[in-house]
C-alpha cells in the first residue's frame, strides 16, 4: 500500500518536473558569457586550456570555495572518526602478493611523476590541480594496498595541505594589495602562450591545489583505513 | 581597498593555519580563533552606514567574473554571524576544554564562519552554493564532535537531510542558468523580468523557485523539513549550538531564501507566480510556528526544548517576510510590505541574540550540573546568579514581554499580518505567542526558582570566561528593544530597502 502510494506519488512529481523543464530550450546556441570565454580567454587569461582559464581564472573564487569544502570534509573526517576511539594499526590484513608490492615500487614514483605533470600543466593541456591531486593521492592507496604495515607522514600531509591552501589564500590577498586591486586578480606576468610559464597566478595556484588535494585525498584513505577492524 | 573578500579570507585562512602552527603550538587554535573573529566582529560592525559595495573577484565584470556584493542586508547579516561567532569562541575557550581535537575544533569553527560569511557576501548563485556547502559541512562535523553515539546519530542525520537540499539547491541553480544562461544573481533577475516577463513565469523558472524554496526551507529547518534540527542542535556543544540555531538556519536558510526570491526571482514586482510562492512561503511559516510551539512545551531536555523553540521562531521571522512578499506580489501598498519585511528581519537578529543566549546558558548549566533534564533541575538562581539572570532576560525576550526586543519584533510582524488581511494567520500567531511564553515560563519556573535540591546543590557559578559573553548578549537583547530608533534605521532599515529594491541591486552589480 504505502509502496503503491509512494510510486504513484513519485510518478507525479516525475512527470511534473519533466513538463517543466520542457520549457527550457534544448540544445539551444550557447549562452553570451560562454561564447566569451571560448573568444577571449587565451587573451584575457594567457592560459590555451579554456576551462582553466574559467576554473582559476574567471572564477578561480568558486575553486578556493571547492578546494576548502575537500578541505572541511576532510578534516571533519578527522576529527569524527581519529577520535572514535578506534583502534589504530591493522593487524590481521594479508599481506600484498609479491606482484603488487613489487610492482609498487616502479609505479609509485612514476604515478606522482605523472601526477605533478597534470597540475603543472594544467593551464596549458586537459586536466589540472583537481586531476593532478587524485592521481597523486592514488600512488599513497597502492602504497596502502602493497604494504599493509606503511603509514603515511600525518605531520608531512598536514604541512601540505595548511601550506597550499595558505598560498591560495595569499595568492588572493596579493591581488588584493598589488596592482588591480582585486581579490585573486592575476598580477603575475602572462609570459608567452603555450609555454610553462605563462598564465601569471595560474600554474602556481594549480601547484597549490594539486598538492593539497593530493594530500587530503590521502589524508581520507588512511583515516578510513584506521577503522578496518 | 574594498574590505568585502576579507569577511571569506581571513576565516579561511585563520582555518589552513590553525593546524600548521597546532603542529607546534597547542594554543594556535584558541588564539587565532579569538584574534580573527574579532577582527571580523569589529569589521562588520563598523561596516553599519557605509553605502552598498560591490568587488569583482579577479577583476572580471559581473556577468563573466564573481561579483561580491555588500549592502544593508549583507551588512545586517555580517553583524550577526561575525558577532556572535566572536562571543561563542570566548565561550568556547573554557567549555570546550573538556573535548579532545580542539586544533580541528577551531578550524572547523573558522571554517563554518568563512562559508557563512561566503553565503551572504556572494553575489553569483554557484559561488553561494560552495559556502554553502563549506559552512554545512562543517556543522555537520561539529554536530558529531563530541562522537557519543546519539552525536554521530545526529550528525549523520542532519548530513543526508542537508545533501538532500543542498542537491535541491544545486539543480535549482542549474536550472535558473540553463534557462537565462548567467550565474550571476543580478544579470538572472534582469534577463527574467525583461524575458520573461515576471508576470507570466517560465514553468522551468517556477520549478527552480519550488526547489530553492524546499532546499533553504530545509537548512532554516521550516516545518515540515525540520526533522533533523530537534536532534543536531541539542547534540552540539553547546557554542556550536548557539551558532546553528543563532546564526547558520538564518544564513543558509532565510537570508539565501530572501535574496534568492527577492533579487532573482523579482519578488518585488505584482505577478500571479510570485504570489503562488508567497503563499507557500506563509503556509511553511504558519506550521512551523504552530508546530514548533506546541512540541516545545512537551520537552523535559532544555536544550531540546530550545530547539523545538527554534522552529516555532524562524517561522515568525519568515512569516514576516512571506507576508511582505505577498502584499508586494498582490499588488498591495510598499509601505505595508516594507512594515512586515522589517518586522521579519528584527525577529531574525533578536533571535539571533536571545537564542544564542539561552544556548550559552544551557551549556553553562550543563558544565556547572551534568544534567539538561528540567526534572532533575531547581533552584538555581541561587546557586548560578548570573546565569539565571542572562536565563532570563532571554526568556522575557524570546516570549515577547514588552519592552524586551521579541516582543517588538512580534508585535510588527503581527500589526502587519492583520493590515494585510490574514487574520487567520494573525490570530495563530497571537496565539502561538502565549504559547511561547508558557514553556519559557516553564523552563523558568522548573530550573531557576523553587528549592535547591538535587544536582544543583553542588553547582556553582560558570567561569567569567563563560558568563562575560553571555552578559554581552542579554545587554543586547534588552538594548534592542529599547534603543530600537537608533538600530532600526541605521542597521534594519537599509536592510530593508535592499531587500525591497531589486532593481538597485541590478544596477549596483551590473554598473
Amino acid at each position: 500500500m504505502r509502496a503503491t502510494v509512494g510510486l504513484i506519488l513519485l510518478a507525479v512529481i516525475g512527470v511534473g518536473v519533466g513538463i517543466s523543464l520542457l520549457a527550457i530550450p534544448f540544445g539551444a546556441p550557447k549562452t553570451e558569457i560562454g561564447d566569451y570565454y571560448i573568444e577571449n580567454a587565451r587573451e584575457d587569461t594567457g592560459a590555451t586550456n579554456v576551462v582553466t582559464s574559467v576554473v582559476v581564472g574567471y572564477r578561480a573564487f568558486d575553486t578556493l570555495g571547492e578546494v576548502t569544502v575537500l578541505f572541511v570534509a576532510a578534516l571533519g573526517l578527522g576529527a569524527v572518526l581519529a577520535t572514535a576511539g578506534g583502534k589504530r594499526g591493522r593487524s590481521g590484513v594479508e599481506p600484498a602478493s609479491l606482484i603488487l608490492s613489487a610492482g609498487n615500487i616502479f609505479l609509485f614514483p612514476l604515478i606522482l611523476l605523472f601526477g605533478a605533470y597534470i597540475f603543472t600543466h594544467g593551464h596549458l593541456t586537459p586536466g589540472g590541480g583537481f586531476q593532478g591531486g587524485a592521481v597523486i593521492a592514488s600512488a599513497f592507496l597502492l602504497v596502502y594496498l602493497s604494504s599493509p604495515g606503511k603509514r603515511i607522514n600525518e605531520s608531512g600531509a598536514t604541512l601540505t595541505e595548511s601550506v597550499s591552501g595558505l598560498v591560495f589564500v595569499a595568492i588572493g590577498l596579493l591581488g588584493l594589495t598589488y596592482g588591480t586591486h582585486y581579490f585573486l586578480a592575476n598580477f603575475l606576468p602572462k609570459g608567452t602562450l603555450n609555454t610553462l610559464f605563462s598564465a601569471g597566478i595560474i600554474p602556481v595556484i594549480y601547484c597549490a591545489i594539486g598538492l593539497k588535494v593530493g594530500s587530503e585525498l590521502a589524508g581520507v584513505v588512511d583515516n578510513l583505513m584506521e577503522e578496518t577492524e | 581597498m574594498n574590505p568585502v573578500p576579507l569577511y571569506v579570507a581571513i576565516p579561511l585562512g585563520a582555518a589552513f593555519l590553525i593546524p600548521l602552527l597546532g603542529m607546534w603550538w597547542k594554543k594556535s587554535g584558541e588564539t587565532l580563533a579569538v584574534l580573527s573573529t574579532l577582527v571580523l566582529a569589529v569589521m562588520a560592525i563598523l561596516a553599519i552606514g557605509t553605502p552598498a559595495m560591490v568587488h569583482h573577484m579577479g577583476g572580471w565584470t559581473a556577468p563573466l567574473g564573481i561579483a561580491l556584493v555588500s549592502d544593508g542586508l549583507t551588512v545586517l547579516l555580517l553583524i550577526a554571524v561575525n558577532v556572535i561567532a566572536f562571543l561563542c569562541i570566548i565561550f568556547s575557550l573554557k567549555y570546550m576544554k573538556v573535548y579532545t581535537g580542539l586544533t580541528k575544533y577551531y578550524s572547523l569553527f573558522m571554517l563554518m564562519v568563512a562559508g557563512m560569511n561566503g553565503v551572504v557576501v556572494s553575489g553569483d548563485l554557484f559561488n553561494l552554493f560552495v559556502f554553502l556547502e563549506v559552512a554545512s559541512i562543517a556543522s555537520y562535523a561539529l554536530v558529531a564532535f563530541g562522537v557519543e553515539a546519539d552525536e554521530l546519530e545526529a550528525g549523520f542525520k542532519y548530513m543526508i537531510l542537508g545533501s538532500v537540499a543542498s542537491v535541491m539547491i544545486l539543480f535549482a541553480v542549474g536550472t535558473v542558468y540553463a534557462v537565462t544562461g548567467t550565474l550571476n544573481m543580478a544579470d538572472a533577475s534582469r534577463e527574467i523580468a525583461t524575458r520573461f516577463g515576471g508576470a507570466e513565469m517560465n514553468p522551468a523558472l517556477l520549478l527552480a523557485a519550488a526547489f530553492f524554496l524546499m532546499g533553504f526551507g530545509l537548512k532554516a529547518a521550516l516545518v515540515p523539513f525540520h526533522a533533523w534540527l530537534p536532534d543536531a542542535h541539542p547534540s552540539a556543544p553547546a557554542p556550536i549550538s548557539a551558532m546553528l540555531s543563532g546564526v547558520v538556519i538564518k544564513s543558509l536558510g532565510v537570508y539565501a531564501m530572501c535574496r534568492v526570491m527577492f533579487h532573482v526571482f523579482g519578488f518585488g514586482t505584482a505577478s500571479p507566480s510570485s504570489a503562488i510562492i508567497a503563499n507557500a512561503m506563509i503556509g511553511f511559516s504558519v506550521l512551523s510556528i504552530v508546530v514548533g510551539g506546541l512540541l516545545a512545551i512537551g520537552q523535559w531536555d532544555f536544550k531540546r526544548l530550545l530547539a523545538y523553540s527554534s522552529i516555532g521562531q524562524i517561522g515568525y521571522v519568515t512569516l514576516g517576510i512571506g507576508v511582505g512578499a505577498r502584499v508586494l506580489a498582490t499588488g498591495g501598498t510598499r509601505s505595508l510590505a516594507a512594515l512586515a519585511i522589517l518586522g521579519g528581519l528584527f525577529h531574525l537578529i533578536n533571535h539571533a541574540a536571545f537564542k544564542s543566549l539561552l544556548f550559552l546558558s544551557s551549556g553553562a548549566i550543563q558544565q556547572a550540573t551534568g544534567t539538561r533534564d528540567m526534572k532533575m533541575l531547581s533552584g538555581l538562581r541561587k546557586r548560578m546568579p548570573i546565569t539565571a539572570a542572562t536565563t532570563n532576560l532571554a526568556a522575557l525576550s524570546i516570549s515577547g514581554v514588552p519592552p524586551f526586543s521579541g516582543f517588538w519584533s512580534k508585535l510588527i510582524i503581527i500589526v502587519a499580518t492583520i493590515r494585510a488581511g490574514l487574520m487567520g494567520v494573525a490570530v495563530v500567531a497571537i496565539a502561538m505567542a502565549f504559547v511561547t511564553l508558557a514553556y519559557y515560563v516553564k523552563v523558568q519556573r522548573e530550573i531557576l526558582f523553587g528549592p535547591v535540591r538535587g544536582p544543583a546543590e553542588s553547582a556553582k557559578e560558570v567561569s567569567p570566561l563563560m558568563y562575560v559573553p553571555m552578559i554581552i548578549l542579554a545587554i543586547v537583547c534588552v538594548g534592542f528593544g529599547l534603543l530600537y530608533p537608533v538600530l532600526g534605521s541605521r542597521i534594519l532599515e537599509p536592510a530593508r530597502d535592499a531587500l525591497l529594491n531589486g532593481a538597485e541591486y541590478v544596477k549596483l552589480v551590473l554598473g
